[in-house]
């Protein structure tokens, strides 16, 4: 499941608890989920699979693979609760070269045989135009199953035991005394779980399950954020997490008549700090200093989407846009000049804390981390299988062997399978510099602590604050201070923006942050002449 | 590096068991189909209200580049939604399967859900629901007896009285025969004259078959199949240093010439070459139709968000708002916000932009939403139209939009100009801030500098800060409207003019292409 799914159906959640703000539950009958959904024999599945992916080569394939996805949904609020589930079956197959995708709600052993000839088909239509025939990186075949690291499968608790816990946290949060005070409107707390199961059988041998649990305890508040780059304007509704975890022990444990009462209040107090103090940022060329969270925002930009082989070659050419970096990604390896020896930039599979953490990727493989950027020079792509093979001529020439990394997102059943952006993990300096160090050096400028993207984790592509080629890229500032003297000293009000132009900021920086200022997988680091402007300044 | 199957060549065969009454291949559900599931699922209660919304799709799709053809889909699914009422209580539930087995456990997780409701002794209020339970207090006050009264009366028809629909002609055979094999084939004579001009050619056809059903226990048997077809394309310099695009959606695939949008997208990359800096600066712009739907589709759509931030909360006329105090929040309501040609309207019949005349079983019909630049109507549903205005029938804000428009081409717009920059597309629209509606975008795709009558340079694309409210004030001539290419915009469909503007916003240069 993409990131980006979990925090849209997170986001049907809090609407539905926002739309029944009252409650006061009791009790329930008991029901497990799991005995209101079909049950599928796991066999079964892989057999349908199997005879898809067999379909598919008899008729002509020589290559085929099945998916197989389940989707279940649950929310729980306090006066009820709501569930989705929602399957469905793929066969992607190349013929001659070209690539055929089919898929359907339907899991018979029919349409199987259906979706393996349709794919076959496309295939077959599809390389009468397509001279340079579709080939993948080698892969072992991977068998076996995985699931989410939990102990207690929340589908097989009891919706009663699921809202007893809720009521129970619920009755202990202190929101009545702390929307009273601060005049805005808390709801409840909801519970909101998602599994999904994902089952990939490929001619080559693949035959692996995966399931992937999360569950997670909300509160919505409906006052809502300061959104920086539309001052005048608050966001009607957020949400906080009070916990999100694998397994139905992360909710059954917590410990709300304490943890989960300061935890609660510190969320709150979070969303409604008291104003601070500050002072207007004039426009113009700064010193600046990029804290650790604003750094990965650019790299993410700049590194992660520029570095998509789906935008270098221009596959994407009509949609989404391309790439800065240019159109011959096998020339890119080892050559490429980011600007600058102080950037080394490495891909990783998520991060280390990612609840959404599977074993294989999209295609079986066992996603590894990628040395991208190493002293300014880019080395490698995070790929799948196919775009691996768009870099054979640089492997060869650099002496390298050919291979993908793992990069193939776990999507839903009926997309094709696309790159996933990975998490980066910047190198820090060997010296031990510290935020701190990097102020000093600083008589007037600016320290930009974080800026603000909508969508940056969920859907990068659409984060849209830059342009079709990411050329230029215009940051909201959310957090920033002024530093005077090597200092920092009072906040700046936000409502300005950092402009990056892609092939000219890593030139610009000048030092970066050792070990210990590193977080959330980047360190800080100075940048000499950057823009600062108001982006809500007409001509 | 593919491998050749052999241990898949002769399978275990034994048939797993599992059942679905879906014809394997079958592209969407037709109305007796649907009118079936309707049975099979009411045969599964014993009281209560039942409303079904199914859409089934199919959806066949090839995406080209580098003029090749790279990939192609083939995906059928279904959106399939129970809703039921018993008592004070209701729910909703969604999911794809429609097999007995799917639906009899739907039905059972509803049953469930209703009686932890009734445990609780509260209803559950699903938001705009027909036949929702009554309102009886907002904002902890009790509603004076004779908005209870209304309240019921409305509640009463809406129970009972079905309205009339009309019945648009949106499926179309040219559109659903466009299988594989049609589509692929489609391609290579587009690709062909990129491809000789030694220019890279990429895009995609798309075309979608959906049969929309809304079966009622109070009575509602609708179904209406609508097909779409969209077709888009860019054509690169190798180079990248020049590019042009062109496309369009239609429900009948017949009504797109390829051949000529092909041809449009070589031609504005063909002269987007030599590419010269222009200073950002305010500019009259000439904004082909398809950059007036990319900058102005909040306002042509008629968005929510874009209604509240103009202060046309038009409060007491929406059934879920927040405050029932006549006149409140309607200080823009009729007034001259934009140029008198500005005219926006829907219609379900339309033959250029018609839509599904139903939405929850309530009907879609013929509204004028902005006549002579002001807002004129504002969208309302059936509930509030009964209960606050005494009208059968709600204005319910349609999907495909008509911004109507005048006679002056764009050759003309050019020829009248002494500066101007015309605009074939905009891209990675963002908004700024809400209250004036700023928006911040890039031009892509073909620009170019308008000297004393005519077009001199190709100019490098420039970022804009600008908003639409402004744009659609500041008109200096509008021309024939034309349907645009609106399918990734969440739209049924659109059609647009062209507009110049005087004092448009170009606040930077970008190198992009």
């Amino acid at each position: 499941m993409k990131r980006r799914t979990f925090m849209q159906r997170s986001a049907t959640m809090a609407t539905l608890a926002a739309t029944h703000p009252r409650w006061s539950f009791t009790s329930s009958p008991v029901f497990n989920t799991s005995d209101l959904c079909k049950n599928f024999n796991s066999e079964s599945v892989s057999e349908i699979g199997r005879r898809a992916v067999e379909a598919a080569i008899t008729a002509g394939a020589t290559y085929a693979e099945a998916r197989l996805g389940r989707h279940l949904d649950e929310s729980i609020l306090l006066r009820g609760a709501a569930e989705e589930e929602r399957h469905g079956m793929s066969v992607r197959a190349i013929v001659r070269g070209g690539w055929g995708f089919a898929a359907s709600p339907v899991w018979t052993l029919e349409e199987a045989v259906y979706l393996g000839c349709a794919a076959a088909r496309q295939a077959v239509e599809n390389a009468k135009y397509a001279p340079t025939p579709i080939t993948l990186a080698p892969t072992p075949p991977a068998t076996g199953t995985w699931k989410s690291s939990m102990k207690i499968d929340p589908w097989t608790v009891s919706v009663e035991e699921k809202c007893d816990t809720l009521a129970k946290i619920a009755s202990t949060l202190p929101y009545r005394d702390l929307t009273r005070s601060a005049k805005a409107e808390m709801n409840p707390a909801g519970l909101g779980g998602t599994r999904t199961e994902h089952t990939l059988v490929t001619s080559e041998g693949t035959a692996i399950t995966q399931t992937l649990s999360l569950i997670g305890l909300t509160v919505n508040e409906q006052v809502g954020i300061d959104d920086p780059f539309r001052p005048s304007e608050k966001a009607k509704a957020g949400q906080l997490y009070l916990v999100q975890g694998n397994g139905w022990e992360s909710i059954r444990d917590y410990d709300f008549s304490t943890r989960n009462q300061h935890d609660f209040q510190q969320l709150f107090a979070s969303l409604h700090k008291p104003p601070v103090q500050t002072k207007p940022l004039d426009i113009g060329r700064y010193t600046v200093v990029l804290g650790p969270e604003a750094m990965r925002a650019i790299l993410i930009l700049l590194v992660g989407l520029a570095t998509d082989l789906d935008l270098i070659t221009l596959r994407e050419m009509n949609t989404v846009g391309t790439s800065y970096l240019g159109q011959d990604p096998a020339a890119m390896l080892g050559a490429y000049d980011f600007g600058s020896p102080l950037l080394s930039v490495t891909a990783t599979p998520w991060a280390p804390d990612d609840l959404l953490a599977h074993k294989w990727d999209n295609e079986g493989v066992i996603p590894e981390s990628v040395p991208v950027i190493k002293h300014g020079i880019l080395q490698d792509f995070a790929t799948t299988r196919e775009q691996a093979m768009w870099l054979e001529a640089g492997y060869r020439k650099l002496g390298r062997p050919l291979r993908t990394y793992g990069y193939s997102a776990l999507g839903e059943w009926d997309e094709e399978p696309a790159r996933d952006i990975p998490a980066f993990v910047m190198t820090p300096s060997t010296d031990g510099t510290s935020l701190a160090d990097l102020a000093a050096t600083v008589q007037r400028g600016v320290y930009i602590e974080r800026f603000f993207i909508p969508f940056l984790d969920t859907d990068p592509k659409h984060a849209f604050m830059t342009d079709f080629q990411m050329r230029q890229t215009v940051l909201p500032i959310d957090q920033s201070q002024e530093i005077v003297n090597g200092r920092l000293r009072a906040r700046f009000a936000r409502g300005r923006a950092l402009v990056c132009e892609a092939t000219q900021i890593w030139k610009n920086l000048v030092a970066i942050g050792g070990a210990a200022s590193q977080a959330h997988g980047a360190v800080p680091g100075l940048f000499k002449d950057m823009p600062i402007v108001n982006p809500l300044n007409k001509a | 590096m593919t491998q050749p199957m052999t241990h898949l060549r002769h399978p275990s065969v034994s048939s797993p068991s599992l059942h679905n009454d879906t014809d394997p291949g079958k592209r969407f559900l037709s109305r007796d189909e649907c009118r079936a599931i309707y049975e099979r699922l009411r045969a599964c209660i014993t009281r209560g209200d039942l409303e079904l919304a199914i859409d089934s799709k199919w959806t066949g799709t090839h995406r080209f580049s580098s003029n090749i053809i790279r990939t192609s889909r083939d995906v059928r699914n279904n959106d399939v939604e129970v809703s039921r009422n018993i008592d004070d209580a209701s729910y909703r539930l969604g999911g794809n399967q429609i097999d007995d087995a799917s639906l009899r456990a739907m039905v059972r997780r509803g049953e469930r859900y209703l009686q932890m409701s009734s445990e609780v002794g509260e209803s559950m209020l699903s938001h705009r629901l027909r036949g929702a339970p009554e309102i009886t207090e907002r904002h902890g006050h009790t509603l004076p007896p004779a908005e209870l009264a209304r309240q019921r009366q409305a509640l009463s028809i809406l129970a009972n009285d079905e309205e009339s629909m009309t019945s648009p002609t949106l499926f179309f055979e040219s559109t659903y025969s466009m299988d594989e094999e049609k589509r692929a084939a489609a391609i290579e004579p587009l690709v062909a004259p990129a491809k000789r001009a030694g220019l890279l050619a990429g895009g995609s056809i798309e075309v979608i078959a959906v049969g929309s059903a809304f079966f009622s226990t109070r009575g509602s048997s609708l179904y209406n199949p609508m097909t779409r077809a969209s077709y888009s394309m860019t054509v690169r310099s190798p180079d990248g240093s020049a590019s042009g695009w062109a496309g369009v959606d239609w429900n009948d695939w017949d009504r797109i010439d390829p051949s000529h949008l092909a041809n449009i997208a070589l031609d504005k990359c063909l002269r987007s070459k030599n590419r010269v800096r222009v200073e950002p600066g305010r500019y009259t712009v000439i904004l082909e139709p398809q950059a007036v739907w990319d900058l102005c589709k909040d306002v042509i759509m008629l968005d929510s968000e874009w209604v509240t931030t103009m202060s046309i909360k038009h409060q007491q006329r929406h059934p879920d708002g927040m405050d029932f105090t006549p006149g409140s929040g309607t200080a823009r309501f009729h007034e001259q916000l934009f140029d008198p040609c500005v005219k926006i309207s829907q219609d379900p019949m339309d033959p250029d932009c018609g839509f599904n005349p139903f939405s929850g079983g309530e009907a879609g019909h013929a509204v004028t939403w902005i006549d002579g630049g002001a807002l004129v109507e504002t969208p309302y549903d059936r509930q509030y139209a009964i209960q606050r205005l005494h009208q059968n029938t709600g204005l319910l804000n349609g999907p495909a939009h008509r911004m109507h428009g005048g006679t002056t081409t764009v050759d003309e717009m050019i020829a009248t100009s002494k500066r101007a920059i015309v605009v074939t597309r905009l891209s990675n629209v963002t908004l700024l801030d809400k209250n004036s509606w700023l928006l911040q975008g890039y031009t892509r795709d073909g620009t170019w500098l308008v000297e004393n009558g005519t077009i001199t340079k190709s100019i490098m694309n420039l970022k804009f800060t600008e908003s639409p409210n402004f744009v659609l004030a500041n008109i200096e001539q509008i021309g024939p409207t034309q349907r645009v290419f609106s399918v990734n915009d969440g739209a049924a469909g659109a059609v647009v003019p062209p507009l110049k503007v005087r004092d448009f916003s170009f606040t930077a240069l970008t190198d992009s292409v």
